[in-house]
């Protein structure tokens, strides 16, 4: 498929998940909504498309950074440290700062971490290293704090760290961070697309490669520490929309960024509105819905791919 | 505009495999960089192309030599990286980065001089296809027309003929000709003594503990110091057809 008709077909798919989620609810699908629901439907699905977003640019860098096909947004513990961000403000008394506030400077501290640990030299496999194990301690600590935190308010809390999109998330902020990351992204296409070739390869055709990497690890790390912040760790879609456009013919940066930003959002829109409708008046895990039609979608791309 | 090498030391672990080494390189020339396995010829060719630190000085034209200037000088690897989601013809036209840059997209001149190279090295019927699902061989013609299209005045190559089948090795070998006798400078890590006979000016032998020895081919590539040089008697047999090197002792 062309690029730029696969372009088109995804802001349209993004066009209609909105008018699902505006129209879809605990009630099922209506035609006609009151406009104050339809308004409170549509900033909630505001946010699942920034999120999504986000997580699928975080991605996409992650993956050219790390250059491994693992690669996530979470993957260096930008998650658990926000996570354990959120945990601590709880327990030393000072939740009243906000989820976001806190578990901003969490994934901030873990980014820290990865940088110090890595004495600022980033090359991909030390860096996924010193960040798996990093991970691995934000969990071990996760799991200590989890058992100090209050039965009242436990189930929140494990809400949020199963992911969860509020109602009074900062849209600005987001789109700010959202705009602000593809663009800067955007403007680099040429030298995202040169590291595809290794980089060795692309040292020697003069890129600076110190300079890009470090690059790309602040914005893919700052990208993925916003959506953190906003919804808590939605898992799957930083880590499978970059891959299934890849696998559509999206290879290119300049088209490949603005076709994850478009999926990723498409994508959490529409679990947004499922986790909402599906078992109303309950209310589902999002990130359990953006793997349940993400998994069957990748692999029906990842066979058809096959010669 | 000549590459000038002064007293370059290039050493791995502590241990030194080129010391004080002092050569002239002329454009058209072809000089041939032989060794024993571990000698130290991929980390000097690295060394030069500014991805691994080297003691002395690399001037080219008059100019200090940088590290990542391709506009200059380009380096192919013996082996290519891993590749991510990028064509052929995109892979060819990353040769042109150098000349355009971040910002600039690539104009007629370069796309002329992709569809060129990817013309010269068979590449047009490939040219959509992933370089993952390309063979060792055609991902080297890919190398090999990248650098063609990057054009820099001086080609290190590192074991140019690798996994490449008899018919384009005989078209690399003619490729690199035509390079030399357009003027750029090409200094080729090799093996093939036969390869080395048909297409290099000069040769510089890398003897092991930082020893060299430099000069036009058929001064420092005898039967004595290359069998020296490879542990192995090597004898060059010289008849109607030109000469031919072989293991062996003579009759």
């Amino acid at each position: 498929m062309r690029p730029a008709l696969l372009l088109l077909l995804l802001a349209l798919a993004a066009l209609a998940a909105f008018f699902l989620a505006r129209q879809a609810g605990s009630a099922g699908f209506a035609w006609s909504v009151d406009p104050a629901l339809a308004g409170w439907r549509l900033s909630r699905a505001w946010t699942a498309f920034i999120v999504g977003g986000l997580l699928a640019l975080a991605g996409t860098l992650m993956q050219l950074l790390l250059r491994n096909p693992l690669a996530e947004p979470f993957v260096l513990g930008v998650s658990g440290g926000a996570s354990a961000g959120v945990l601590a403000a709880l327990l030393l008394g000072i939740a009243a700062w906000g989820r976001e506030l806190t578990a901003f400077a969490g994934a901030l501290v873990a980014i820290a971490l990865v940088f110090a640990a890595n004495r600022r030299r980033l090359e991909p496999t030390r860096l996924l290293l010193s960040g798996v194990v990093l991970a691995a301690g934000w969990g071990a600590l996760l799991s200590l704090g989890l058992a100090l935190v209050p039965d009242r308010q436990l189930p929140g809390l494990v809400f949020w760290l199963l992911g969860e999109i509020r109602d009074d998330a900062d849209n600005v902020l987001g789109l700010s961070v959202l705009i602000a990351g593809l663009g800067l992204s955007l403007a680099g296409h040429r030298a995202l697309d040169l590291l595809r070739l290794g980089d060795t390869q692309a040292a020697l055709l003069g890129l600076p490669l110190k300079r890009v990497r470090l690059f790309l690890y602040f914005l893919a790390a700052g990208l993925a520490a916003t959506a953190v912040s906003l919804a808590g760790s939605i898992g799957f879609i930083g880590l499978v929309v970059p891959h299934g456009l890849r696998l559509l013919g999206l290879t290119e940066h300049r088209q490949l960024l603005p076709g994850a930003v478009l999926a990723g959002g498409a994508l959490l829109v529409l679990a947004e509105c499922g986790s909402r409708s599906l078992a109303a008046p309950l209310q589902l895990p999002v990130g359990a819905l953006t793997a349940l039609l993400g998994v069957p979608a990748f692999l029906w791309l990842m066979r058809r791919s096959l010669p | 505009m000549s590459l000038s090498l002064a007293q370059i030391g290039v050493a791995r672990d502590g241990q030194p495999l080129v010391q004080a080494l002092d050569l002239r390189l002329e454009p058209g020339q072809c000089w041939a960089l032989l060794g024993r396995n571990g000698a130290g010829k991929s980390s000097l060719l690295h060394a030069l192309a500014g991805l691994l630190p080297y003691a002395g000085s690399a001037s080219l034209g008059g100019e200090a030599l940088q590290g990542g200037d391709a506009r200059r000088l380009g380096l192919l690897l013996q082996e290519p990286e891993p590749a991510m989601a990028i064509s052929v013809a995109e892979a060819v036209a990353a040769g042109r980065y150098p000349w355009r840059g971040a910002w600039a997209a690539l104009d007629g001149g370069d796309r002329a001089r992709v569809a060129a190279a990817l013309e010269r090295l068979g590449l047009e019927a490939l040219r959509d296809r992933p370089l993952d699902h390309l063979s060792g061989g055609e991902r080297r013609r890919v190398q090999l027309a990248l650098l063609l299209a990057q054009d820099p005045a001086v080609w290190l190559l590192d074991e140019p003929m690798n996994h490449l089948d008899w018919r384009w090795q005989a078209e690399a070998e003619c490729l690199l000709m035509g390079q030399a006798q357009a003027g750029r400078i090409l200094f080729l890590a090799l093996h093939d003594l036969n390869l080395g006979e048909r297409l290099c000016s000069h040769a510089l032998l890398l003897e092991g503990g930082g020893a060299w020895r430099a000069g036009p081919w058929g001064e420092v590539v005898t039967e004595e110091r290359a069998s020296a040089l490879y542990e192995l008697p090597l004898v060059r047999d010289v008849g109607a057809q030109g000469s031919w090197w072989h293991p062996g002792r003579r009759p």
